[in-house]
């Protein structure tokens, strides 16, 4: 049997085809989009992490100014400006740590790959204030994750006293690789003019 | 069965039925991965960026005269002109109420600064001012 055309059998089938295919077609490409969709706010993750280090370091705290009569010489020279830095790792006292609301001891750590931070706070009962130290209990945190090559590097600040310039960078680098890109983020810290003009003023009175 | 020439209009039209559903779909797809990029790197990279060349500018020397700064950082070329609105020579540095006296006589400078990331062929424009402060010299 010839045939020259279709029979509305057909027709149909060939409709129903088309219309589950498209059918499927848009419900995967709304499953994508819901997709995307997740991953576009989890991508938010990143500048809110940089934003809490931003603010961590911002508000580094020369604690030991508040309480300086309770020290000994050797104890004030030594947590004056508590500020350890080294190119895997930093550790000093800030104002606005990312989980307390309460002056913290804070350690940022590069481990394989990933940042890790812990956070103490200095007037704890189970912790001596001129000493602080993290407890056996403190838990770490993961803030970046994928930073390949990761070191801090540091930048004199280049305006302020000796006394400070030398312990406390001005700059915070955190230098690492991403997706083959070559990045860099900078934090700065804020020295409070507290602490310039109690410098300035015991300079003045040495003199 | 005998072997069919040619196709029918039918057939035609199927297929471009299902070609056109699979470019919009494709088009559509494409077009919202762009986005969804462009989206992440306004956000991510972008904001890092422009915050942490803010933090560096901070902490470089400015002319009074005004100037510029190019260089590249995270996969963008920058480019930060900076210029002076307004200095002013103050007696009073910082909070007056907790300091109990003054440090002495500085000028505080306020510069209005415009910085520029080009990256390809697109690039984005962010505004901001940075605060310096310099000793007045003595014999003045």
């Amino acid at each position: 049997m010839n045939k020259s055309a279709f029979s509305l059998i057909e027709v149909l089938v060939a409709m129903v085809i088309v219309s589950l295919i498209t059918t499927t077609g848009m419900f995967s490409f709304k499953l994508a989009i819901n997709q995307i969709d997740r991953q576009s706010s989890l991508s938010f993750d990143e500048p809110i992490h940089f934003s809490q280090l931003k603010n961590l370091f911002n508000a580094t705290y020369f604690y030991t100014e508040e309480k300086k009569e309770q020290f000994t010489p050797a104890e004030l020279f030594e947590y004056k400006y508590l500020f350890r830095k080294s190119e895997n790792e930093i550790t000093f006292v800030s104002s606005a740590p990312i989980y307390s609301k309460k002056l913290s001891l804070v350690n940022l750590k590069i481990i394989d790959n990933k940042l890790m931070y812990k956070e103490e706070e200095i007037y704890n009962p189970k912790q001596d204030y001129k000493k602080p130290i993290f407890l056996e209990d403190t838990s770490e945190h993961e803030l970046l994750t994928d930073i390949k090559n990761a070191k801090f590097t540091y930048e004199k600040p280049i305006d302020l006293p000796a006394d400070i310039s030398s312990r406390v960078p001005k700059l915070v680098k955190l230098e690492f690789v991403r997706n083959d890109v070559d990045f860099t983020y900078i934090f700065d810290i804020k020295y409070n003019f507290y602490y310039l003009k109690q410098f300035l003023k015991s300079k003045r009175l040495t003199q | 069965m005998k072997p069919r020439k040619a196709v029918i209009t039918i057939e035609v039209l199927i297929a471009l039925i299902v070609m056109f559903s699979a470019v919009v779909l494709t088009t559509s797809s494409i077009r919202t991965l762009n986005l969804f990029k462009l989206k992440k790197e306004k956000y991510e990279v972008n904001y890092t960026t422009v915050l942490s060349l803010k933090a560096m500018f901070e902490n470089r020397a400015f002319d009074q005269n005004g100037g510029k700064f190019t260089g590249s950082i995270n996969g963008f070329s920058y480019e930060m002109s900076y210029k002076l609105n307004e200095n002013k020579r103050t007696y009073v540095l910082g909070e007056t109420d907790a300091l109990g006296g003054n440090i002495g006589p500085y000028y505080i400078f306020l510069y209005v600064c415009e910085l520029k990331l080009f990256k390809n062929s697109s690039y984005s424009q962010s505004n901001f001012q940075i605060l310096k402060h310099m000793k007045v010299p003595v014999h003045e």
